[in-house]
C-alpha cells in the first residue's frame, strides 16, 4: 500500500533579480524584476509502507523543497500530495502527529538545556500521556545509547551525540513515516555507521517508513532498497538500489599486489594507479570476461593480494547525472 | 486542556533556557539605572522651576511613572529580530511542522524570556525608585495585583504588535524600519518619555484612542495614580487592542505561510 502519493507536483519560487553594479541596484528599487525559479517540476512518486527510500540529488536539486511540501511546510504551486491519506497543507497539524522529521543541520533540542527537558516538552507538544512518555523515553534512550547524556546541556554534546538525541526526539510520538534530511552530514565514519544501524533497526522493529535524503553513497547503499535521483527538480532515475548497481556498475575495480614489478599491456584494462608491484585497474565487465582477465593477471607474476570491488555509488550517480544531462541537451538540440 | 498545557510547558522550558542569560540581563540593567538617573536629573531641574506638581504628577510620581514605562519596554523579548530572521533565512520551516500554533509558540517562548527580564527589571526598578525618590506616594498594596495585570497586558500587547511587524518579513526583505517607527511611537504617543497628560489637548485625546498608550502609559498611569474607574477603562482598551492584534497576527501568519519561500537548505 502506498502511504505517500505525489502526482505532478510543481513548485515555483519568485526570486527578485538585480542587474549588477550600482545602477542595477537603483533600477531594482524603481522597477523590481522577478524571475521564476522552478524548484520542482512535474514530480510524481509513490512510497510504500515500510519502505526505506533514498531521495538523492546534488545541491539545489529540489530535495529539501520536496520534503518541505510533503510535510506541509511549503505550499505546492501545482499537483497533489497525499501522505497517510491526508493533504499535508489542509491537515498539517493532524499529519504532524503521524510523521517525524530530522533535519541534520537544524536542531530541535533546546541549546542550553539537557535533552531530557526537550524530550519532555515534545511529549507535551505531541500530547503523549505522561506514563507512556516516560516509558518511551526509557526505551529510546536505551536503544540509542543516550541514557547517560540525558542530563548534559545540548551545547556540550558532540555532533554525533546530538544527532542521536535528535533522532530519538523525533520518534517520541511514534511516527509512521520519518523524514531524514541529511542525517549523517558531518559525522565521522564510526558514528555514521551507528546512525545507519539505528535507522535499520527502526525500520525493522517499528516498521517505520523512512524517507531519506543524503549526499553519502554509503547511506544509500546500506540502508535503502530504492533510490530516486532528482536533478533540476525532476526525477532522473527511480530504481531499486540493486538495479542501480547492476545497470550502472559494470565497472569493477581490481587492486592487485605482486611480489615483483609487472607491466600491464592489455588495452582492455585501464590502469588507474601503478606503483610497479601494486596496481589498481578498472575493468568494464560488460565488455570483457572477468574470469579471463583475472586468469591473465595471475599469470603476470606471483600474486600476494587481490581485491575486486564496485566503484563508490557517488561516482556512479555523478555518471548518471552527466549522462542524463548530455541526453537532455541533445534532445533539446534536436528540437 | 492538553493544548494549554503544551503552551504552558513551552513557557516553562523557555524560562529555564533564559536563566542562562541572567547575568547578561543584569548587565543590561546598568542601562536602566543610567537612563532613569538622567531622567531624574532632568525632572528635578524642571520641577525646581515649575513648582511641585506638573500635569497632576509630583516628582516622586513622575520618576516612578518612568520606571514603570521603562520596565515594560526593557522587558520585551527579542521576538521581532528572531521571527524576522526565521522568516528571512527560512529557519521558520523547522519551527512550523509541529502540532502547535506558531504564533502562540512564539508567545509562550517570549514569555519565558520576558519573565526573566521583568523579574530582574522589577527588582532593580524598585531599588532605584526607593533610592532616587523614596517610596511611591499613596500606594495601596491592594492595588498591586491589578497594576501587575495591566503591566502584563501592556507587555502582551507589545509582543503581538511586534510579531505582526516581524511577520511582514514574508513580503519585505528589510523590515526593521517598521520596528524602528513603532518603537518611536511608543516612545512618544505611548507616553514612555512623558505622560500623555502633558501633550496638547487634541494630541492627548488622539493618543488615548491609539494602541501605543496601552503598552506603556496605561500600566504606568495605574501604577502611580490608581483609580478603579481608570483601571477598568485602561484594561478594556488593553484587552480590546490585544484581541485585535492577536487576530491580525493569526491572519497575517496564515497569509504569509502561503507565500513562504525557502530556497535550498
Amino acid at each position: 500500500m502506498s502511504i505517500i502519493t505525489v502526482n505532478h507536483l510543481s513548485k515555483t519560487f519568485r526570486v527578485k533579480t538585480k542587474e549588477q553594479g550600482f545602477r542595477g541596484s537603483i533600477k531594482a528599487i524603481v522597477t523590481p524584476n522577478y524571475k521564476e525559479v522552478q524548484a520542482v517540476k512535474d514530480l510524481s512518486l509513490r512510497v510504500e509502507e515500510g519502505e526505506v527510500l533514498a531521495f538523492i540529488g546534488p545541491n539545489g536539486a529540489g530535495k529539501s523543497t520536496t520534503i518541505k511540501m510533503l510535510t506541509g511546510i511549503l505550499h505546492p504551486t501545482m499537483g497533489e500530495i497525499n501522505v497517510l491519506g491526508l493533504d499535508p497543507i489542509m491537515d498539517r497539524k493532524k499529519l504532524s502527529f503521524k510523521i517525524g522529521t530530522v533535519f541534520g543541520q537544524k536542531s530541535q533540542l533546546w541549546f542550553h538545556l539537557p535533552p531530557l527537558d526537550s524530550f519532555n516538552l515534545l511529549g507535551r507538544i505531541y500530547e503523549i500521556e505522561e506514563g507512556l512518555l516516560k516509558k518511551r523515553i526509557t526505551n529510546l534512550t536505551e536503544l540509542f545509547e543516550i541514557a547517560d547524556l540525558m542530563d548534559t546541556p545540548v551545547r556540550k554534546l558532540s555532533l554525533g551525540q546530538r544527532i542521536r538525541c535528535e533522532i530519538a526526539a523525533s520518534l517520541l510520538h511514534q511516527p509512521e513515516i520519518i523524514f531524514l534530511d541529511e542525517p549523517t552530514i558531518g559525522l565521522d565514519v564510526v558514528v555514521k555507521q551507528k546512525i545507519r544501524d539505528l535507522i535499520k533497526t527502526l525500520n525493522k522493529e517499528f516498521k517505520t517508513t523512512i524517507f531519506l535524503t543524503s549526499h553519502d553513497a554509503g547511506d544509500i547503499e546500506q540502508l535503502c532498497k530504492r533510490a530516486i535521483i532528482i536533478n533540476h527538480g525532476q526525477i532522473v532515475l527511480n530504481e531499486s538500489v540493486k538495479n542501480l548497481k547492476y545497470n550502472y556498475m559494470n565497472q569493477k575495480i581490481i587492486d592487485i599486489k605482486y611480489t615483483e614489478p609487472v607491466v600491464i599491456e592489455n588495452p582492455e584494462l585501464k590502469v588507474l594507479k601503478s606503483k610497479g608491484y601494486a596496481i589498481k585497474i578498472e575493468v568494464d565487465s560488460s565488455k570483457c570476461d572477468l574470469d579471463r582477465i583475472i586468469a591473465e593477471l595471475m599469470k603476470l607474476g606471483k600474486v600476494v593480494d587481490i581485491t575486486i570491488s564496485d566503484p563508490p555509488l557517488e561516482e556512479i550517480i555523478s555518471g548518471i547525472y552527466q549522462e542524463k544531462a548530455i541526453g537532455g541537451d541533445s534532445l533539446e538540440g534536436a528540437k | 486542556m492538553k493544548a494549554l498545557n503544551k503552551y504552558f510547558y513551552i513557557f516553562k522550558i523557555s524560562l529555564s533556557n533564559n536563566l542562562v542569560y541572567v547575568s547578561n540581563f543584569i548587565a543590561r540593567n546598568m542601562f536602566f539605572v543610567f537612563i532613569v538617573y538622567v531622567m531624574l536629573l532632568l525632572w528635578q531641574n524642571i520641577y525646581s522651576h515649575q513648582g511641585n506638581m506638573i500635569a497632576g504628577y509630583t516628582l516622586n510620581q513622575m520618576i516612578w511613572y518612568l520606571i514603570i514605562t521603562e520596565m515594560v519596554t526593557l522587558s520585551r523579548s527579542n521576538v521581532f529580530t528572531e521571527v524576522s530572521e526565521d522568516v528571512k533565512k527560512g529557519q521558520i520551516a523547522y519551527l512550523i511542522n509541529k502540532p502547535y500554533h506558531y504564533i502562540f509558540y512564539c508567545f509562550s517562548n517570549s514569555l519565558g524570556e520576558s519573565g526573566v527580564k521583568l523579574t530582574s527589571n522589577m527588582i532593580i526598578g524598585m531599588i532605584m525608585g526607593l533610592v532616587y525618590v523614596g517610596p511611591l506616594m499613596n500606594l495601596n498594596l491592594v492595588h498591586l495585583p491589578l497594576i501587575l495585570i495591566s503591566l502584563l497586558l501592556g507587555m502582551f500587547l507589545n509582543f503581538f504588535i511586534y510579531i505582526n511587524l516581524a511577520l511582514t518579513a514574508f513580503w519585505f526583505e528589510e523590515n526593521t524600519a517598521f520596528m524602528w517607527i513603532y518603537s518611536k511611537l511608543v516612545f512618544t504617543l505611548g507616553g514612555m518619555l512623558i505622560p500623555i497628560e502633558m501633550f496638547p489637548g487634541w494630541l492627548e485625546k488622539v493618543a488615548r484612542y491609539l494602541p501605543f498608550a496601552y503598552v506603556t502609559y496605561g500600566p504606568a498611569r495605574l501604577g502611580v495614580k490608581f483609580s478603579l474607574s481608570e483601571f477598568f477603562s485602561i484594561i478594556s482598551f488593553q484587552v480590546f487592542y490585544l484581541t485585535v492584534f492577536i487576530f491580525i497576527s493569526i491572519f497575517v501568519y496564515r497569509r504569509g505561510v502561503k507565500e513562504l519561500n525557502v530556497n535550498g537548505g
